[in-house]
């Protein structure tokens, strides 16, 4: 999340970056925003 | 306006389409649906206030967590004044914060095996405060950072800090190594 929304590194740097492919990148990504928007927002399921 | 509880647009494809890595195909699908769907349009405006809120609450050195060298240096350049530590298993250090650091960034070394998915438990007077969780690879240089305010670290009493990594191998937690700062208090130049 950092990476991508306050580093401004697109996936497949990070991915470089973190040796995990650009995919994983995104599902990481998807499930730390995930977390974060419950944990802000409150926890409401989509 | 009506809404009807369309769940169409995920957080999923709210993510990539923020971070700009879809087509320009699949943002068109994405904005015209925005532009027809209140409960999508609702859903987005906000994920883009969580998003706008990032950099600056990173940028505040307020908030710690795992970090990486893109990271710091971003914040560098956002002016964030940063103190590092290069800690290995076992070390038992001063912990020098001076009173204008803002963050303190612990490299920590060690033997990390190929795990990918650690955690992070920080215990002061044999108390946890932080527990934090994440995936990330040591890297080429062999080392996870962490990084952690240091306007916190000040406002502690003559502590010991100590830090507790483990590694996740599937159900497995493995110890990775134990790293202590000794805090004496803030220092001022």
């Amino acid at each position: 999340v950092l990476l991508t929304f306050y580093a401004d590194r697109e996936a497949p740097r990070i991915a470089e970056d973190l040796g995990v492919s650009p995919g994983a990148v995104r599902v990481i990504r998807h499930r730390a925003m995930t977390r974060l928007r419950d944990c802000v927002v409150g926890g409401v399921k989509q | 306006v009506t809404t009807s509880g369309c769940e169409r647009l995920a957080l999923a494809d709210l993510a990539d389409y923020a971070a700009g890595e879809l087509s320009d195909a699949e943002s068109a699908v994405i904005e015209e649906h925005l532009f027809s769907c209140a409960d999508c349009g609702a859903r987005a405006a906000t994920f883009d206030a969580l998003v706008r809120a990032i950099p600056p609450a990173v940028g505040s050195a307020e908030v710690g967590g795992f970090v990486t060298d893109a990271i710091l240096n971003r914040l560098a350049r956002d002016g964030v004044r940063v103190r590092s530590f290069a800690l290995s298993p076992g070390a038992v250090v001063p912990c020098a914060v001076w009173d204008d650091d803002e963050l303190m960034a612990l490299r920590l070394r060690a033997d990390f095996g190929g795990s990918s998915e650690f955690t992070l438990s920080q215990r002061v007077a044999g108390t946890e405060v932080v527990r934090a969780t994440g995936q990330i690879a040591a890297g080429s240089h062999g080392e996870i950072i962490y990084a952690m305010s240091a306007a916190w670290v000040r406002q502690l009493p003559v502590v010991d800090v100590e830090v507790v990594l483990t590694a996740h191998d599937g159900a497995d937690e493995r110890p990775i190594g134990s790293y202590t700062l000794v805090h004496g208090g803030s220092l001022h130049r």
